[in-house]
């Protein structure tokens, strides 16, 4: 709920909301019609009551036809329920529409983002875009447009009307209005304002609570509960300041109307009184102006609603359009049967990150043919992770230095780099979805034979046998949370699940304990007519040691390379990397 | 936002807090409750004022403007002079007797909520640790700001200018029934009527609500998630899978906002309708008894006022009846909470460096799910025991047990007794007894400030005795790499620190507190060797004459121990010393050869 203390309403967010309307411009069409006509009818009815007001006073009317006015009434009354029924359906209808086709929208931008641009949207103004924004749009679409349309024509059309009835009375009863529309524009920034510091400070009594419960085990065992409840007390205090601040204005809005719109009947009842006796003037006049008057205290009080919601609603279509209008780009699809097995060849990579000194990679090489297994292990900061970067196109990638059967990655768009590997990363991400689900974003045609080897191979089938709807678990929010190993097995399983011809795993296997580590290696190993080839990163020595080639990294250079029994025989950062993990022993982990 | 719709299920609910549960929260607003009287007094005036200001209108058209002829014109210009000043006093008055109520019942809901908080939150602290293992955090926090929220709402926005209309209401066809009883009587129709369509509203539109609320929630949490997980999708291609995925929640968000709108476009021009159709009976009845000399002119005119005084409150009977189920809803769940049962102490104080001994002591959650069966074992002062173990055999429900967050309970049939220095724990004074220790969790919570404040808490220590902590745990390296050292901000969206880092910091905090007894988690995740190598140094300085349990997951560590306690589901199969455990060949030896085995294989 976060919002710009005066939200200005910018020309271009205005625009923009009439070119969403006008996609559905037949809707749009149809409502106002819809609108115009309950308006006309509800302009009648004061205009009736002058009419029968006078006749009764002059007893010119019989019985029968007072009520066949009254019947007329009652068929206005339907004629304007239908219409009010319409534009509700159409404006309303159209606005859902509209809502529905942004947040979908929404979601194809984001999925076309660039990764840097990814990580530098905080995920909590993402999200308000969806929650806040978008409906924020439909508001102002749905009430902000029409109800000014509403007040405009109302306005005009009743002004009008009491015009012709008397022009000085009108200039007296309208005095008041000028002086009520300004205060309520102004009354509507500050109660928004005070509402936004009242919603901000409940933020913060809710995250304090929510901190607090998180920490409670600490806080009780280390006997904290009174320093506790007096920060919250504090926090509690101030919420009741900004929310009492808040009412005070927001408290005197319904008074104050009613002060106002009654204050132009005191000076009906002085002024046009007089005018009745002056004999300029008839008592159904009098009547009909107080019908009028009626009519006008809506609009005004909504002046400062609708100009609120329309602000908010051009405001938001701006955030929204920083994201909507990105070109971003291109997606991933895959051919469905996969590609054939391939032959990965860096040659001479150096890669610095934009902005950076210092290159994070410099003059690797290796090859990964098909079937093969290429072990890289080295200390943090050894280039590992931006290696992974690079060959899954997050990164961009050099001219002339990562080929794939000899064709030159870098002259190769992010999509068609992107289908020859398959990622496994250390903390890998899964959506808050059934198991199955997560699976098959690797693959959405996949047959429940290849999910299961898929299963098979990570060595997750076990977990499965324990998880009540097996495959159909649902994880996240409304599901069971997976343990961290259990997260790495999934996503090696999604991984396996797609169609690549090289496996990435970025120390996919940290939170596996040793012996499943093992088991899913030697399953790695013995792929058998799997011809992938595999890419293996570890902190662990022990999940390279059966590669074809190891590379020994340090501080982004390949410092070493060979088997593991060439390596291990000679001295290097690769035996002293034995030798400590040797010492580790004494640490080593007991269950 | 959407946490405040995180529950409202509202099925079943009664439709008004008890009388009981009224009772049992309306003193919480204190001092303030005498607001409530003053300000239901301020209504009731409220109400006769906007009945009679109609009355002027027709005591203008029915005298002054009637008698024009019989009355001379400058005194009719007096009447109508004294009527409209009178009209208009009137106002000004009604606005500030309006005004007034307003704040005081605003005044009043607020302190009440504010009580009702503190005393929510404050109670949370009293509860039993267990209580928190069973109840997502989520939840509770709704418990103490959301729900209580809904009770302000009700007392200040239904319950009071409720009453507020109900009495106008009244007063209004009080007026319409003494001038022209048929009339009135005929418009008294209008009530039932209304009220069907508000209870129709209500229970088409709930559900449709309530699918509405999920469903924005989960497309919400959807593209939340696709932007957190971009590389994934991208690296796999996921786009179409997702996209056709999302497509049908939309579409089913859409089609609910649709029948929806069905609803919402006959209930609202319902009322318009209902109120062109009592102005049209008005006028016609009305008109007839003006013909047939019953009614007067005024009286007509001032009963079309009334009538459009009498539809906002119905209009806005809907919406108020959400709140107040919201806030029955609510008023029980908060009651519910502050009723539960606190945690039980003792009031011995604990003596200091004593013995502590748990004889067969049996627990369980469940009684069909045994999770320590028949345990005995002591730690003397300055002894160091070790809990060796699978995941689930057991070692933190000991922990539990002995930082009294778990209690045995003799009537859920846990059997057997922890005793410190011979004292029944029962017996001890649960806070003193705490602060004999300190426990060590495997993963530091860091709360959201400094890391002064994280490692003293609320405990007013002395600058000496948090930068002798500091230094002792090795923490001071960490602290020259943060940007405000001492002061820099950790914790959620603060500077992130590593688990090993972590760990160094709880042991910084375990040093500032200086306990007796120490409880310590050991880290399982990774840990670079230069980190792991500082920690053994701080738990060396840590065990030091100090009484300690530790979960052990390193051997390093285990040997360390006087006793080791090797537990397998829920029992102790092994103890002793890590030699005569290596001697006996049992699973403590299989266990530990496994291990090394792993690593000769590196």
């Amino acid at each position: 709920m976060k919002e710009e203390n005066s939200p200005q309403t910018s020309a271009r967010g205005l625009r923009r909301l009439l070119q969403l309307l006008a996609v559905y411009r037949w809707h749009t069409l149809g409502g106002l019609l819809g609108v115009v006509i309950t308006d006309l009818v509800t302009l009648v009815v004061p205009w009736l009551t002058k009419l029968l007001v006078d006749r009764l006073e002059a007893r010119t009317i019989q019985e029968t036809e007072l009520l066949w006015w009254g019947a007329f009434i009652l068929f206005l009354g339907i004629l304007s329920f239908l219409a009010k029924k319409l534009w509700r359906h159409l404006i309303l209808g159209a606005s859902k529409r509209i809502e529905a086709d942004l947040r979908r929208q929404l979601l194809d931008k984001t999925m076309a983002m660039t990764s840097i641009r990814a990580r530098s949207t905080e995920n909590g103004k993402f999200l308000s875009l969806a929650s806040n924004d978008i409906p924020a749009v439909g508001q102002a679409l749905a009430f902000g447009i029409i109800a000014l349309f509403d007040a405009v024509f109302i306005t005009t059309v009743a002004t009008g009307m009491m015009f012709k009835l008397s022009v000085v009375l009108t200039g007296w009863a309208l005095l008041p209005f000028p002086i009520l529309a300004l205060v309520m524009a102004v009354a509507m920034r500050l109660i928004y304002r005070r509402w936004d510091s009242a919603q901000s400070s409940l933020e913060i009594l809710t995250e304090k609570t929510r901190e607090s419960l998180a920490g409670i085990r600490t806080l009780r065992s280390y006997v904290q509960s009174r320093g506790d409840i007096v920060s919250f007390s504090e926090k509690n205090h101030h919420y009741l300041e900004q929310m009492i601040s808040y009412v005070k204005v927001d408290a005197s809005f319904n008074p104050f109307i009613l002060l106002l719109a009654g204050s132009s009947t005191a000076v009906l009842l002085k002024v046009g009184g007089a005018l009745v006796v002056e004999g300029k003037l008839t008592v159904g006049d009098l009547a009909a102006f107080i019908g009028y008057l009626g009519l006008l205290t809506w609009p005004m009080i909504a002046a400062g609603w609708m100009l609120v919601l329309l602000q908010r609603g051009s405001a938001s279509i701006d955030r929204l359009d920083e994201i909507l209008t990105h070109e971003g780009e291109p997606e991933l699809e895959l051919p469905e049967t996969g590609l054939p097995a391939c032959l990965l060849e860096v040659k001479n990579l150096t890669f610095s990150y934009p902005g950076a000194a210092k290159p994070s990679l410099v003059d690797w090489s290796f090859a990964c043919r098909p079937g093969q297994t290429i072990g890289i292990v080295g200390p943090v900061g050894s280039g590992k992770s931006t290696l992974v970067r690079l060959l899954l196109a997050l990164e961009t990638i050099p001219a002339q230095s990562v080929f794939i059967d000899g064709q030159d990655l870098s002259s190769l768009d992010h999509r068609t780099i992107r289908q020859f590997f398959s990622p496994v990363l250390q903390e890998p991400f899964l959506f808050s979805d059934s198991i199955a689900n997560n699976l098959r974003l690797a693959h959405a045609q996949a047959t429940d034979q290849q999910l299961g080897e898929a299963v098979v191979a990570a060595d997750l089938a076990e977990d499965l046998a324990l998880f009540p709807k097996g495959l159909k678990t649902e994880l996240g929010e409304r599901g069971i949370s997976l343990s961290g190993g259990q997260r790495q097995r999934a996503a090696l399983a999604r991984a396996w699940l797609k169609p690549s011809p090289i496996l990435l795993l970025d120390d996919t296997l940290s939170a596996v304990d040793t012996l499943t580590e093992q088991r899913i290696l030697s399953r790695l190993r013995d792929r058998g007519e799997d011809r992938r080839g595999l890419i293996l990163i570890s902190h662990r020595l022990s999940a390279v040691m059966t590669a074809d080639e190891i590379l020994v990294t340090r501080a982004g250079k390949i410092v070493d390379r060979g088997t593991h029994r060439e390596l291990a025989g000679r001295a290097g950062l690769y035996q002293e990397l034995l030798r400590r993990q040797a010492q580790e022993d004494e640490e080593s982990e007991l269950v | 936002m959407s946490e405040h719709n995180l529950d409202d299920d509202t099925d079943g609910a009664p439709t008004f807090p008890s009388g009981l549960a009224l009772r049992r929260l309306l003193p919480l607003a204190g001092g303030t409750l005498s607001y409530l009287p003053i300000a239901f007094l301020l209504l009731a005036l409220l109400a006769g004022i906007q009945v009679w200001l109609p009355q002027l209108v027709k005591a203008a058209i029915d005298g002054p403007l009637a008698g024009i002829g019989t009355v001379s014109s400058a005194e009719a210009l007096d009447q109508l002079q004294a009527l409209s000043n009178l009209f208009l006093g009137l106002l000004v008055f009604g606005f500030i007797v309006d005004y007034a109520a307003a704040l005081l019942l605003h005044r009043f809901g607020q302190t009440l909520v504010l009580n009702l908080r503190l005393a929510l939150f404050s109670k949370l602290h009293r509860l039993p640790v267990a209580y928190f293992d069973k109840n997502a955090a989520g939840r509770v926090v709704s418990r103490v700001v959301n729900d209580s929220n809904a009770l302000s709402e009700m007392f200040s926005s239904v319950l009071a200018p409720g009453l507020g209309d109900l009495l106008l209401l009244t007063a209004i066809f009080a007026t319409l029934l003494t001038t022209d009883p048929q009339l009135g009587l005929t418009l008294l129709w209008f009530l039932p009527a209304l009220l069907g369509l508000v209870a129709w509203f209500r229970k088409a539109s709930s559900p449709l609500y309530k699918v509405q609320r999920r469903l924005l929630a989960i497309i919400n949490g959807f593209l939340g998630e696709v932007l957190e997980g971009l590389s994934t999708v991208k690296s796999f291609g996921g786009a179409n899978f997702l996209r056709t995925r999302f497509d049908k929640l939309n579409r089913e968000c859409y089609d609910n906002e649709v029948a929806l709108i069905h609803k919402i476009s006959i209930f609202r021009p319902m009322f318009y309708v209902a109120q062109t159709l009592a102005t049209g009976i008005l006028l016609t009845l009305g008109g007839i008894g003006v013909l047939q000399g019953k009614m007067s002119l005024g009286t007509l005119v001032s009963s079309l006022l009334y009538v459009r005084l009498l539809f906002s409150p119905l209009e806005e009977l809907a919406e108020r009846y959400n709140i107040l189920l919201r806030a029955s809803v609510a008023s029980g769940r908060v009651l519910e909470l502050l009723d539960l049962r606190e945690e039980p102490t003792g009031k011995t104080e604990p003596a200091h460096r004593q013995t502590i001994e748990f004889e067969h002591v049996s627990y369980h959650y469940s009684p069909d799910k045994p999770v320590l069966k028949d345990v005995s074992f002591s730690i003397g002062p300055g002894e160091t025991v070790a809990l060796v173990g699978p995941t689930g055999s057991g070692k933190s429900t000991i922990i539990s047990l002995l930082l009294g967050f778990y209690q045995l309970d003799p009537q859920l049939k846990h059997q057997g007794e922890i005793r410190y220095a011979g004292v029944p724990f029962e017996q001890l004074d649960l806070n003193l007894w705490r602060r004999r220790m300190a426990f060590v969790s495997q993963d530091l919570f860091l709360f959201k400030a400094s890391v002064a404040m994280n490692i003293g808490l609320y405990e007013s220590f002395e600058d000496d005795r948090i930068q002798a902590a500091v230094e002792g745990s090795g923490v001071s390296k960490l602290l020259s790499e943060l940007p405000e050292g001492l002061s820099t901000v950790v914790g959620e969206k603060g500077h992130t620190l590593s688990t090993g880092q972590r760990q160094l910091l709880s042991f910084a905090r375990a040093l500032a507190f200086d306990p007796e007894f120490l409880i310590l988690d050991e880290a399982t995740a990774n840990i670079d060797s230069e980190t792991e190598a500082q920690l053994e140094q701080v738990l060396d300085r840590l065990l030091e004459g100090r009484q300690a349990v530790i979960v052990a997951h390193r051997l390093a560590t285990v040997r360390r121990a006087n006793t080791i306690l090797v537990l397998s589901e829920g029992q102790i199969v092994e103890r002793g010393s890590h030699d005569s455990l290596m001697a006996l060949g049992g699973l403590y030896s299989e266990m530990v050869r496994k291990a090394e085995s792993l690593h000769r294989d590196r």
